[in-house]
């Protein structure tokens, strides 16, 4: 018997991922990919392995069924309600689920993506080497589109368990909220062009986290005008890193998330170190963030294999 | 005597080599270059390497690089690649162009030309293709001689794939559906992405393209 899941139910902007579609820059191709990485890769070590895809799922969640062999699964990153089978369970934990189980997935307190993966690969055709979905290319994942009601998604028939050494689980800090607001951040490739007032203000008033945040990039308020008055030049097209704080023509700053344009000619004044991006994205609307500027040194020294 | 290309760092998992501070056509040439220079040669814990309008972008492994060891290896190789020449020949595409595009006519009536003048004059030399990393599959090709340099347009509008636009001494083709701010000046067959492929485009930054009217 093929072990299957069926979508009930799916919010938006869920999809097919795995660590990404790397070295496709120069072709106009962002890398995609798991965008919490911490919170995806608790899910792995749950299941003793050390690579595997996922259904990344956003904060509205997805229900589904599932047909096949007894199966584990992995459900981990930003908080969300958990039932098996109509019972509730503890979410950030892995679980045996067996022939003819619905799960249903509602969203938590904190955080916008969580991950469901299974002992067994999903299998789908990978892209230029991954299966990760990209919806601005329409690349990855079923038909490079966000998953939705009636999808039927096929896992591979290998257990990796079964068939790998039983890795040792390390310990990886359960994911959590991030407790405090401060994001660290280098200074970018067009700090000289930002007047120094902007500056200092960048790195002192408070910023809020606005709805329109997606897989491309999140959008903030600048409640106190800091980019009010800034008015850019026209900049050369230069390649585009996750993390970038990029400032639009209307004084808007946007963060480019792991669908980033692959280049871009809007100003940037720094990028949020990749020891902080996991528990950025995971920032809710509405919440009140600082930007805290960090050497080059210091922000490699913050990282560590995860 | 070259212009020095400058180091600059991007988030603390890359660099950029820039070569120039706007798009110039030797810079661009010299980005690209670089990039085949360094692929050739690669420092250790390189991950990616890529050419853009006109800087060379390097991706590193940042769990391993020693940064300052790669900073001296990227400097000496510039100096090395003051002396390099690539020895591949530059290939030539050919392209069939319908002008038909929505703007066409604005365009012809912003250069004081009939639609015929705008053609020839538009296909008359072989364009370089300046970068292919903006959607997949783009072709940025440059530059058209200074009377044919327009600017863009203030309105954004969505283009579909195939559409070959027009602005700023530059003609590109798209080979998906996105957004400019470009004049649509017609449309070709011809689409620079197969994703079963590896490269997944066919015609690379530095190639040149001869433009056909169909």
């Amino acid at each position: 018997m093929k072990s299957k899941i069926r979508i009930l139910r799916a919010g938006p902007q869920i999809t097919i991922q795995d660590v990404g579609r790397f070295n496709q820059l120069e072709f106009g191709i962002s890398a995609s990919g798991i965008m919490d990485r911490k919170g995806f890769y608790y899910g792995v070590n749950l299941l003793g392995l050390s690579e595997n895809n996922a259904i990344e799922i956003t904060t509205s969640g997805i229900d589904f069924h599932y047909e096949g062999q007894n199966i584990k699964a992995a459900f981990s990153g930003a908080d969300f309600s958990l039932y098996i089978n109509g019972k509730k369970e503890k979410w950030n934990n892995y679980y045996n689920i067996k022939n003819n189980s619905k799960i249903e997935i509602k969203p938590g307190k904190w955080g916008n993506y969580g991950y469901v993966q299974f002992a067994k690969e999903i299998k789908i055709r990978p892209v230029l080497a991954s299966v990760s979905t990209n919806i601005i290319a329409g690349i990855g994942g079923i038909d490079g589109r966000a998953l939705r009601k009636g999808d039927i998604i096929y896992l591979e028939d290998e257990n990796k368990i079964e068939n790998k050494q039983k890795k040792q689980k390390e310990k990886i800090k359960i994911p959590q909220q991030r407790e405090n607001n401060i994001f660290r951040f280098i200074w970018g490739l067009h700090q000289n062009i930002f007047p120094k007032q902007i500056l200092d203000n960048f790195c002192q008033k408070p910023f809020l986290i606005s709805a329109n945040l997606n897989r491309m990039g999140v959008q903030l308020i600048d409640k106190e005008g800091v980019f009010s008055d800034f008015t850019q030049l026209s900049l050369v097209s230069e390649p585009v890193v996750v993390g970038d704080i990029q400032i639009l023509g209307d004084g808007t700053p946007i963060i480019l998330m792991r669908d980033h344009q692959p280049s871009g000619g809007y100003p940037r004044i720094g990028t949020i170190i990749s020891s902080d991006i996991d528990d950025f994205l995971q920032m809710r609307p509405k919440s009140e963030i600082y930007f805290r500027p960090i050497t080059l040194e210091y922000a490699q020294s913050l990282l560590k294999e995860i | 005597m070259k212009k020095a290309a400058e180091i600059r760092i991007l988030g603390d998992s890359a660099i950029i080599v820039k070569f120039a501070k706007d798009l110039q056509i030797d810079a661009n040439e010299r980005a690209i270059n670089f990039a085949k220079f360094l692929r050739k040669n690669p420092p250790a814990n390189i991950l990616e390497i890529a050419s853009f309008l006109v800087s060379t972008f390097i991706r590193y492994d940042n769990l391993r690089v020693n940064f300052a060891s790669l900073m001296r290896e990227i400097r000496l190789a510039l100096l090395e690649f003051d002396n390099y020449q690539p020895k591949e020949m530059v290939r030539q595409h050919k392209i069939k162009i319908h002008f038909d595009g929505e703007d066409l006519y604005s365009v012809c009536e912003k250069l004081g030309l009939t639609k015929e003048e705008f053609i020839k004059l538009h296909n008359k030399q072989p364009l370089r293709v300046l970068s292919t990393g903006f959607a997949p599959g783009f072709l940025y090709c440059g530059m058209h001689e200074k009377s044919l340099h327009i600017a863009r347009k203030t309105e954004i509008k969505n283009i579909k794939r195939g559409a070959v636009i027009f602005a700023a001494g530059q003609t590109a083709i798209s080979a998906t559906s996105i957004p400019t701010g470009w004049h649509h000046i017609g449309h070709t067959d011809f689409i620079n992405f197969d994703i079963n492929k590896q490269p997944p485009i066919f015609i690379k930054s530095g190639e040149k393209i001869i433009f056909l009217s169909e």
